[in-house]
């Protein structure tokens, strides 16, 4: 029973990343741009939160606990904001082949991360990472602390506040989708550039804002990691690059529906952690090596999903018609 | 700005339109990338000023002397040109067939893992002149098959291959990380002192193969890509999957022979990685470059003159980078490499804008070329 329990709430706060950076995503895809950088922007989001919260905290002797959520807050989402804008500048502007930037990207946002943190390392003078646990303190205050609700508090209520706000960001950007005109012109935007240029909408403009705030999500999935399933740690191998990866991959999982993303996230969460959960829930004995095998089980369940979406060819659950292609106007 | 300003018939021209160019002609492609790469370099040495506190001219002539120093530092610094160089030979085809196969990092590792098989099972058994040929061929087709699995899905399904090729990746790294578990004996190190699947050095000089190797497969592929029917088969397809249908060209047979050729020479690099360099199979074989390398190869619009070129320079970066680390290892690691070159990727990633398009101001003359 305990071990059903840590899997299913390792795997919503595991899921609560992915959904961030897949969420994201899906704003990005929807103007018709499809960006590799994700993993870079979590990174970016993830040191510069980080980075918000340690300063933060060693500055005063008494952090107030409003400052401590929307510092790492804003920290996170400009910075990786910032990473949005230069890959919508240089596809979107100068129109540089998508896959190719988005690459570029991550390799910059990876190394930005890294690279910030071993500053922040020399400042501490702290041998493997450093920890900003106030702040992680207040990221993860829960219900379940305060009342003691047994099960049903650690499976549900045993979060912090961005888990939910997670769930409540994925309803709110399906209503702003599917129901009101700004998302019914980015959609637009995103399946034919021509047409929505000609009927008056600001196409550059849209792929912008959609292409920095979904950047802007990624980077608070980022701080989510780092705060919350991290508890305040910066560690200069994780793996927020293979959290990146996946949550571009649940994009197509959730055929570009932000409110299929929250199922698709936590299951491929339970996915992610069943190596390690199933043998104790089942007793059955494995060694070590054969855990890293079924470590490949989300990667290979994956593959199976793009798989499956390919051969089905429903046009609801296509993606956006332009996706990966420049727009330019005189070519029409 | 540009459409705002087009809505009515009343207002004014744009004060800035952008014209398609028709053609670039080699002086302006030489002169924007070299101005290019000059602002890279220009962006990474004030990076450098600003986390070092040194000047600009001691960044600069730290990073050159860091690189040519001695021969270790000289054939470091060819060794990683040449690794990243074949990997990006290795991709370039497919990506000049618009298969985007981004999962240059699991070719090498399985080609890694293909090469080191023999070694774990027949390392001591057999002489070197009988395993390496074993190790090559196994390194290739292990590559190979990593990159045909996505392809056929691509041609069947048309599915995804760029994620596809990703999640490949993870698979590659897992699978490695459970040899490496059952295989302990061999990353032990035990291999290089018994020099069991090492490469001999050539010329005297222990990657002296792994030049020959990245020479001939550049050539080779350009020979390829540019004189055979294979290779005008891989660019019709490519930019006009229609007239491929149309002039009875197989897509199926031209995708997937030439995803297990792009695959093959990545498993190549896995087992130069095997057998010349690491001499063990780990993960972080090959760090990044399979993405790196898409890059490189992109930039380079497939041509093997400017592969080698940029190879060298992010090479040079690379080897730039970790010497002025080396001088402020208290405050630098070596991840700042990887911020250089992406500094110097987007330099290059954004310049393509200045040859493809042109700029006219109102008043301008409409001529597009």
């Amino acid at each position: 029973m305990n071990t059903l329990i840590s899997w299913l709430h390792s795997s919503i706060i595991y899921g609560t990343v992915i959904m961030f950076g897949a969420l994201g995503e899906i704003l990005t895809e929807k103007s018709g741009h499809l960006n590799l950088g994700v993993p870079g922007l979590m990174y970016l989001g993830g040191f510069a939160g980080f980075a918000g919260a340690f300063t933060y905290e060693r500055s005063t002797d008494s952090p107030s606990k409003l400052l401590m959520i929307i510092i790492p807050l804003l920290c996170a989402f400009f910075a990786a904001l910032l990473g949005g804008l230069l890959y919508s500048f240089l596809t979107v502007t100068l129109r540089a082949n998508q896959n190719v930037t988005g690459l570029a990207l991550t390799s910059l946002g990876v190394g930005v991360g890294t690279f910030g943190s071993a500053r922040l390392l020399s400042v501490t003078g702290s041998q493997s990472y450093s920890v900003a646990s106030a702040t992680s303190a207040v990221y993860t205050a829960n219900l379940n602390s305060v009342f003691n609700l047994g099960a049903f508090g650690q499976i549900l209520l045993s979060y912090g506040f961005l888990t939910y706000a997670a769930i409540a960001l994925a309803i709110l950007m399906n209503y702003f989708l599917m129901h009101t005109r700004r998302g019914l012109n980015l959609r637009a935007v995103g399946e034919d550039p021509g047409t929505a240029d000609a009927a008056g909408i600001n196409v550059t403009l849209y792929k912008y804002v959609a292409t920095c705030v979904g950047g802007g999500i990624c980077g608070v999935g980022g701080l989510y990691y780092i705060i919350e399933y991290s508890s305040g740690k910066w560690s200069s191998q994780n793996g927020l690059e293979a959290i990146g990866w996946l949550a571009v991959a649940l994009v197509i999982f959730s055929t570009w529906k932000p409110k299929n993303a929250i199922p698709a996230s936590y299951l491929f969460a339970l996915l992610f952690w069943m190596a390690t959960n199933l043998p104790t829930l089942t007793g059955i004995r494995i060694s070590t090596s054969v855990t890293e095998l079924l470590k490949m089980t989300p990667y290979v369940v994956t593959i199976l999903v793009l798989v499956i979406a390919s051969t089905r060819k429903k046009k609801e659950n296509q993606g956006p018609a332009s996706l990966g292609r420049s727009y330019f106007r005189e070519e029409r | 700005m540009k459409d705002q300003t087009a809505k009515t018939e009343s207002k004014r021209d744009p004060l800035v339109r952008l014209v398609k160019r028709d053609s670039v002609s080699a002086a302006r492609s030489v002169i924007v990338h070299a101005a290019a790469i000059l602002l890279a370099m220009l962006v990474c040495g004030i990076f450098f000023v600003i986390v070092t506190d040194s000047s600009i001219i001691e960044i600069y002539s730290a990073m050159v002397s860091g690189t040519i120093r001695n021969s270790i530092t000289v054939n470091s610094f060819f060794k990683e040109a040449c690794m990243l160089l074949i990997i990006a030979v290795g991709l370039a085809p497919a990506f000049k067939m618009s298969f985007w196969n981004v999962g240059g990092q699991g070719q090498v590792l399985a080609g890694g893992m293909a090469a080191a098989m023999w070694l774990y099972y027949l390392g001591n058994k057999l002489p070197n002149a009988a395993i390496i040929p074993l190790m090559i061929i196994s390194a290739a087709v292990g590559g190979g098959i990593w990159a045909l699995v996505p392809a056929i899905f691509r041609v069947k399904f048309s599915t995804n291959e760029t994620l596809f090729t990703l999640m490949m990746n993870y698979i590659a790294i897992q699978l490695v990380k459970y040899l490496r578990i059952t295989w302990s004996p061999i990353h032990a190190l035990g291999m290089i002192s018994r020099k069991a699947g090492s490469m001999p050095s050539l010329f005297g000089n222990q990657n002296g193969w792994i030049y020959v190797i990245a020479a001939v497969a550049v050539i080779m592929m350009y020979v390829y890509m540019n004189k055979t029917k294979h290779g005008y088969e891989i660019s019709v397809v490519g930019e006009a999957p229609n007239t491929a249908r149309y002039a009875g060209i197989s897509e199926f047979r031209v995708i997937i022979r030439t995803a297990f050729i792009s695959g093959a020479i990545c498993g190549l690099a896995g087992f130069l990685y095997v057998s010349a360099i690491d001499h063990t199979i780990s993960e972080t074989m090959g760090g990044g470059y399979g993405f790196t390398a898409v890059i490189v190869a992109w930039l380079a619009k497939f041509n093997p003159i400017f592969m080698t070129l940029i190879s060298m320079l992010i090479s040079f970066i690379r080897s730039g980078s970790s010497e002025i680390v080396s001088r402020n290892t208290t405050t630098l690691d070596s991840s700042i490499a990887n911020i250089n070159i992406g500094i110097f990727l987007f330099f290059m990633l954004g310049c393509e804008f200045f040859l493809n398009y042109k700029i006219v101001f109102r008043g301008g003359k409409e001529a597009g070329k």
